[in-house]
């Protein structure tokens, strides 16, 4: 300690002299950026690339600093003793780092100080005449969030006077799987959109507006796609599992800061392909890099400065919302300018020939998804409007927001289904027939069943205002089935040609189609992706509610009814019917060092067979200041989840009050996602990882070297994949994301505390108590291992049912084994155990991406290698159908020479 | 200005503004008003009857009684800001933030407190268990007017908020 008793700390120290000097060498790379291609000066411009290169270390070198803080509890800092504190898990320490404001201006200097090196060493040969201008806008950007860190919101700072001896630790609510991954997810989208900014920047500042500065931003505008919606989707997924409200999505401020950029992001992903086909829509194009990078910093201005009302709202500063706003007005000049100074060189190569054109359903698709940006940005600002305008603050709700988001998806979903039937520049009648037949089909088929065998489908819903309503359900469904029927036709139809061509089986020349034309197929798989969330979303107009109260728990009938039973009477679906029974079993309090958790068992049973045991409950953790955290409990079905909530209780008499949802469909979101990232991830596979498939390893060890490869990149997708599944599923009294407590923590090792009650006295004891799993939620620990209340109970349960058994040979330890996991399984379900015998349902979503790439790429080598080995063998056709054949295949061709 | 130009721009004008009216026009209906709780009480409730409310303010503690009436859980509390105070009605699942003093907006319609008396009085009545905490409820002695919520939202648990450390280093000296 110093002289003067200031606190001093070497991490703080450094840490702020590496920002000082990462914000001197972006001073520097910006001014020399800007000079060396004003002056076509290469040393200049190399000066400033070198200058972005440091100035990544510098920060790479504080971020260090920033999580070694934490990791090693330098409360010092208040930044760490404000976040964190030293009983949190590791994991919840290192990802603090960007849980605060300042830690997370910090992550979003260094993810993007990440991304510019990656985008300007493989660019910045190919751009030299304007990649002074890109680094120089890359380090502005960085310049202004480097101020806030510097000279308002150091991450850096210290205590004045005494530090604590102990941080505050973070709030429970955010200890949580998915609280780890959705800020950084949102965060990654939002910086990488400052990329493609930079690039078309640069472009207009230099003039070079022709289409190679669209090649170099379309991958990461991709990226900021992608991660924008692996953002929204965990943040639905959080709300889901943790807020106990039934719903994934309000239409809060906050999420619609990371939709809007969403938007406009998905726009230039469709209006690049057009220029690059046709030449056209160049200002569009400028203008939504633009404008999706400037919603970025606008949805990151909404959540901290106050300016709108939310549950979610950070913070209220009006000096950074000032800085915020002198930020924006300074892109919006400079970027609007640029454009108008380039206007003249804007002119669109080639016009528009017909409105039955991909053109047109591409303009259209743009409009709409920008009208859908603009609405969600007006809608979300109108208290802040209404203040201005009439002084008093008004908002509009979630309906209103329904009201027009959804007529506007809808014609968005006919969209993404409708604009790959149609031809570049005009489609003819018969051609028109001739692709639009099949999938309307579909869709009138669709619509006609439903009417018949579900007729609460055709309930009518309003849109845009109270007076237009329409059924907007059977819509939805009727536009699902076009949009698989479209895709799946685009599929079977270049498949058809591929096999003609290459002559091989079905699913090489789908891989192989599917890798030859990546961004192509790979956006149909998005498509796909966005029809399944949509009829996920068909499902939200069906969800039911029911509160309901039972006096004390007690043992039901086998068919689910009972004093301590309650029904919620038939439920209908849009398809299915299920009749609920559930059957209030238990009621138990537990606790262990962090937190009193109170668990209700509920069975629930479906028209008289049980379907599962849930354990809803409610957490009070001993630092969570008197707060406690709902636990929900959903047994997810295919066609609905059922949702149950623990909403009161009376622990001395055991009453309970439930609230139980039933929500139809929801899981085809959560799968739709899956699909849509699948379908992005192929459209990121780079051409050299194509290319190396076509390579046959000469050695041995190349050979290897692939399989293992392939093979380590499956397993480690699948063990990630797996273990978000796993923490989805209900794995006892208290849901996912419950805290482990490690044994001492308060419980004393193995010979005191719970840890030491009951512990195995034989073999099979032990056996059987490593294989059931502590529903405490301790990190899916063995009840042998745990060092909780409730594993101690259970160790007992373990041993009064071996008690009296007969134990003297190994077929007889074997059999009373099996009965124990027996009768725990048929109490708990099979999700008991630690290695469940055969409900893998859970699994198959990630089994699905992570095997589908796996094949993909095993596939794709082999039809590769097989198209070179075996030339095409034409098969003899009818005339018409060579015809129709030949058409298709040219149509093929002309694509494959255009684009990619 | 070429005339094909002019049409686009005016045609674009045209549909923005069209666009943007209709888009006015529909929010009647959906508004809600913001208020916090000291403004709305001093305007004395009048041309607030009628509408529905998004009412700001902190929970006052001691006030919060929760209990099961029929199968719902209901519960009321005090919501004050600045020493005004009005009384809360609201059912269901409760916000994990929400407990004493924590900052809420209770969304909902103003109705008569004479009419949720006999609520109150359920709410208090006592079976088999002490009454709770904050009984018995006279909430017409309280106000005219009291909110009946249909949502409550409490403040996130913003990990950039931070409560005042109570842990200092005892061995550290001036």
């Amino acid at each position: 300690m110093s002289e003067q008793n200031v606190p001093f700390s070497p991490i703080a120290v450094v840490g702020t002299l590496a920002l000082l000097a990462a914000f001197l060498t972006a001073a520097w790379s910006f001014a020399s950026g800007i000079a060396g291609n004003a002056r076509k000066s290469r040393r200049l411009v190399n000066a400033s690339v070198y200058g972005l290169y440091g100035f990544g270390a510098l920060i790479g070198l504080a971020s260090s600093l920033m999580i070694y803080a934490f990791v090693s509890h330098d409360f010092s800092l208040k930044y760490v003793a404000n976040a964190s504190d030293t009983t949190m898990p590791t994991i919840y320490k290192v990802t603090a780092f960007w849980g605060g404001l300042d830690g997370s201006l910090l992550f979003w200097v260094l993810v993007l100080a990440i991304f510019s090196t990656i985008a300007i060493v493989v660019n910045h040969k190919r751009h030299r005449d304007m990649i002074g201008y890109v680094v120089a806008t890359i380090m502005a950007v960085q310049l202004f969030f480097l101020s806030l860190l510097l000279f308002t919101k150091n991450p850096f700072a210290t205590f004045l006077t005494t530090p604590p001896i102990d941080g505050q630790g973070l709030n429970p609510l955010l200890q949580n799987y998915w609280m780890v991954i959705h800020p950084p997810s949102l965060y990654t989208g939002f910086v990488a959109a400052t990329i493609p900014f930079a690039f078309g920047v640069g472009a207009l500042a230099s003039g070079r507006l022709d289409d190679m500065w669209l090649g170099s931003v379309r991958v990461w505008m991709l990226i900021c796609f992608g991660f924008l919606s692996l953002g929204l989707i965990l943040g639905g997924r959080w709300a889901y599992e943790e807020l106990g409200w039934g719903g994934y999505w309000a239409w809060d401020p906050v999420e619609n800061a990371g939709l809007m950029p969403w938007f406009t992001a998905t726009a230039f992903l469709h209006s690049a392909i057009i220029q690059e086909q046709r030449g056209t829509m160049k200002t569009w194009n400028l203008s939504l890099v633009i404008i999706t990078f400037f919603l970025t910093v606008f949805g990151t201005f909404m959540t901290r400065s106050g300016a709108v009302q939310s549950v979610h709202a950070f913070g209220e500063d009006n000096v950074l919302a000032l800085q915020f706003i002198v930020f924006m007005a300074v892109i919006l000049i400079v970027s609007i300018g640029l454009l108008v100074y380039r206007s003249n060189k804007l002119t669109a190569r080639t016009e528009f020939d017909s409105f039955y054109s991909r053109e047109f359903a591409f303009l259209l698709n743009n409009w709409i998804l920008l009208g859908c940006a603009f609405f969600v940005l007006f809608a979300t600002m109108f208290p802040t409007i209404s203040e201005a305008i009439n002084g008093e603050r008004v908002s509009v709700g979630p309906d209103f927001f329904n009201k027009w988001m959804t007529p506007l998806g809808l014609v968005l979903l006919f969209l993404a289904g409708a604009a790959p039937l149609l031809a570049w520049r005009k489609t003819t009648r018969e051609r028109l027939i001739n692709q639009f037949a099949f999938p309307l089909a579909a869709a009138a088929v669709t619509i006609i069943v439903l009417l018949i065998v579900w007729p609460q489908t055709k309930h009518l819903t309003p849109m845009f205002a109270r007076q237009i309503k329409l059924p907007v359900s059977l819509i939805n469904f009727g536009l699902v089935a076009f949009v698989c029927a479209s895709i799946g036709q685009e599929f079977w139809r270049g498949l058809v040609v591929r096999r003609r061509q290459t002559g091989a089986d079905h699913f090489s020349s789908l891989v192989g189609l599917v890798l030859a034309k990546r961004r192509k197929y790979g956006g149909y798989i998005i498509h796909l992706g966005v029809a399944l969330i949509f009829f996920g979303f068909a499902g939200k107009a069906y969800e039911r509610m029911y509160d309901r109260t039972v006096e004390k728990p007690g043992p039901a009938a086998a068919n689910g009814t009972g004093p301590s039973s309650f029904g919620i009477g038939s439920f209908t679906g849009p398809f299915s019917t299920s009749d609920y029974y559930f059957s209030y079993e238990n009621l138990f309090h537990t606790s262990d060092d962090h937190k009193d958790a109170i668990t209700a068992q509920i069975g629930i049973y479906d028209s008289g067979d049980r379907i599962g045991t849930v354990y809803p409950a409610k957490w009070d953790f001993h630092k969570g200041d008197g707060q406690m955290t709902t636990e929900v409990a959903i047994r997810v079905r295919a066609l609905e989840d059922v949702y149950v909530v623990l909403t009161g209780y009376d622990l001395d008499t055991s009453l309970a009050n439930f609230r139980v949802y039933i929500n139809p469909l929801i899981l085809w979101v959560w799968t739709g996602f899956l699909v849509l990232a699948f379908g992005t991830l192929v459209c990121l596979i780079p051409q050299a990882v194509v290319d190396r498939m076509q390579w046959k390893p000469r050695t041995r060890l190349g050979r290897a070297a692939d399989v293992g490869l392939v093979v380590t990149v499956v397993l480690a997708l699948l063990g990630g994949l797996a273990s978000q599944a796993r923490a989805d599923a209900p794995s006892g009294a208290a849901g996912a994301g419950a805290e482990h407590v490690p044994a001492g923590m308060g419980m004393g090792k193995a010979g005191g505390g719970y840890a030491a009650m009951n512990r195995p006295a034989n073999e099979t004891e032990a056996r059987a108590m490593k294989e059931v799993a502590c529903p405490c939620g301790c990190a899916r620990q063995s009840i042998h291992d745990c060092d909780c209340a409730t594993a101690a109970q259970l160790r007992a349960k373990v041993q009064g049912l071996l008690a009296g058994t007969d134990l003297s040979n190994d077929a007889a330890r074997t059999k009373a084994y099996e009965s124990v996991l027996a009768a725990f399984t048929s109490e708990y379900g099979q999700k008991v155990l630690l290695t469940p015998k055969s409900d893998v349902s859970w699994l198959f979503p990630s089994l699905a991406v992570v095997g589908g790439l796996g094949l993909l790429a095993f596939a794709g080598r082999r039809w590769l290698a097989r198209g070179n080995k075996h030339p095409a063998q034409p098969v003899a056709m009818t005339a018409a159908a060579q015809a129709l054949d030949d058409e298709y295949a040219d149509k093929l061709d002309d694509e494959l020479a255009e684009t990619d | 200005m070429e005339k094909s130009t002019l049409y686009k721009v005016l045609l674009t004008i045209g549909v923005v503004l069209g666009g943007g009216g209709f888009l006015i026009y529909s929010s009647i209906g959906h508004a809600q008003h913001y208020r916090m709780v000291d403004e709305l009480i001093g305007d004395g409730f009048n041309g607030w009857t009628d509408k529905e409310l998004k009412v700001h303010g902190f929970v006052e503690a001691g006030t919060i009684v929760e209990s099961v009436v029929g199968q719902v859980q209901h519960r009321t509390f005090v919501l004050q800001k600045n020493g005004k105070k009005i009384r809360i009605f609201n059912e269901g699942p409760k916000p994990d933030t929400f407990k004493d003093q924590s900052e809420v907006v209770a969304t909902g319609r103003l109705v008569k407190a004479s009419e949720v008396q006999a609520l109150a009085t359920q709410m208090c009545a006592t079976k088999d268990h002490p009454a709770p905490v904050g009984c018995p409820l006279r909430t017409d002695a309280e106000q005219e007017w009291v909110l009946e919520s249909s949502e409550l939202m409490a403040k996130c648990p913003s990990k950039y908020d931070g409560a005042p450390t109570t842990k200092i280093d005892t061995s550290f000296k001036p």
